[in-house]
């Protein structure tokens, strides 16, 4: 239905008021080319935004909302391009399992798929299929964090391709599809930052190198 | 404010008309001007839906108050609770206490409450 009209209001609404000796039933409706023109902004200004530790903090801070990392009490460390580790403790507060991240700039990691449609429901923010996710990173221009050429980067300072994986909403049976390389990627290893490369997970997998962006 | 308060402000403009039959029809017409502040407390979130409470003042301005006695110079304290879905629906309840000024300038006071859904 309707949402909320281009002022920001709802276009729908029905009041009961009730006084001591009668009722008011009120309906009004805002109308519908009002609704329109607000969609057809908010689609002409569609952002893929990075999902930030701080942001993240903040959801499960609201929520009381447990990752699938922290249910398993244990999950991926990649150490580079070709090593994986299990870690125990390793989840979103602690993406090595020891330690916290440096900065609450970060891109949030250690989160599943799982996860991040439970952020996106709480956030009224969407994930982006595999196709959008590169439509809509076309035009950052940022430095791509990409071929061991820096730690992870801020999610502000840096291009969203690169730096770590980005979860979609793009499936194949029970897994998903991963986007955009993380920093070991480089066209010598794992092609990440490349459209063609296909790389898939299942619905619970964290790993230290892979966050999510959303839609807004 | 912090995040955690959001302070609300609304100014309206509203035309009005009103219509009766009978031996004393009528038909009037004319605009008010309503402004509106107040807060948006959040008391509870989680995954599906939010709550929050809105206190609020509102003011109703007139040109001729003496003209439409029920309505001149109306100010309303509100205080609602609303529970926001993540699908954008919104179910909100309270009341309003009314203090409005008619034409002997005494104030006079309504209480009402209300129930209303937003989509």
């Amino acid at each position: 239905m309707s949402k909320k009209n281009y002022l920001g209001l709802k276009s729908c609404k029905i009041i009961i008021y009730m006084r001591n000796n009668y009722i008011i039933l009120l309906l009004s409706i805002i109308p519908i080319a009002a609704i329109s023109c607000r969609r057809e902004s908010k689609n002409a200004q569609k952002k893929l935004e990075v999902v930030t530790y701080k942001e993240f903090k903040r959801f499960v801070q609201k929520t009381g909302y447990v990752t699938d990392a922290e249910k398993f009490g244990w999950s991926i460390v990649q150490q580079d391009v070709f090593n994986f580790i299990k870690v125990d403790s390793a989840h979103w507060r602690m993406p090595d399992g020891l330690h916290a991240p440096l900065s609450e700039n970060l891109p949030v990691t250690q989160v599943s798929y799982n996860d991040a449609m439970a952020y996106c429901a709480w956030s009224g923010t969407e994930l982006p299929s595999y196709d959008q996710y590169w439509e809509l990173i076309k035009d950052d221009e940022r430095v791509v964090i990409a071929n061991h050429l820096a730690p992870i980067s801020a999610a502000d300072e840096a291009n969203i391709l690169g730096n770590v994986w980005e979860i979609t909403r793009t499936l194949r049976g029970n897994e998903i599809r991963l986007a955009g390389g993380s920093l070991f990627c480089s066209s010598t290893t794992c092609h990440g930052t490349s459209k063609e490369r296909e790389v898939y997970v299942d619905k619970q997998t964290g790993n230290m190198h892979i966050g999510f962006a959303v839609i807004r | 404010m912090d995040e955690t308060f959001v302070l609300r402000q609304r100014l309206k403009y509203e035309w009005r008309f009103f219509f009766t039959e009978g031996a004393n029809a009528t038909r009037v017409n004319y605009g008010r001007l309503r402004y509106q502040i107040g807060l948006d407390i959040p008391i509870k979130e989680d995954t599906e839906s939010s709550w929050k409470i809105r206190p609020s003042f509102e003011w109703f301005f007139i040109r001729n108050p003496a003209e439409f006695e029920r309505f001149s110079n109306e100010r309303d304290f509100r205080l609602l609770a609303i529970k926001e879905n993540k699908n954008d629906h919104e179910l909100s309840f309270g009341f309003i206490r009314e203090v409005y000024y008619g034409l002997n300038s005494e104030p006079q006071f309504g209480y009402l409450f209300l129930v209303a859904y937003s989509f």
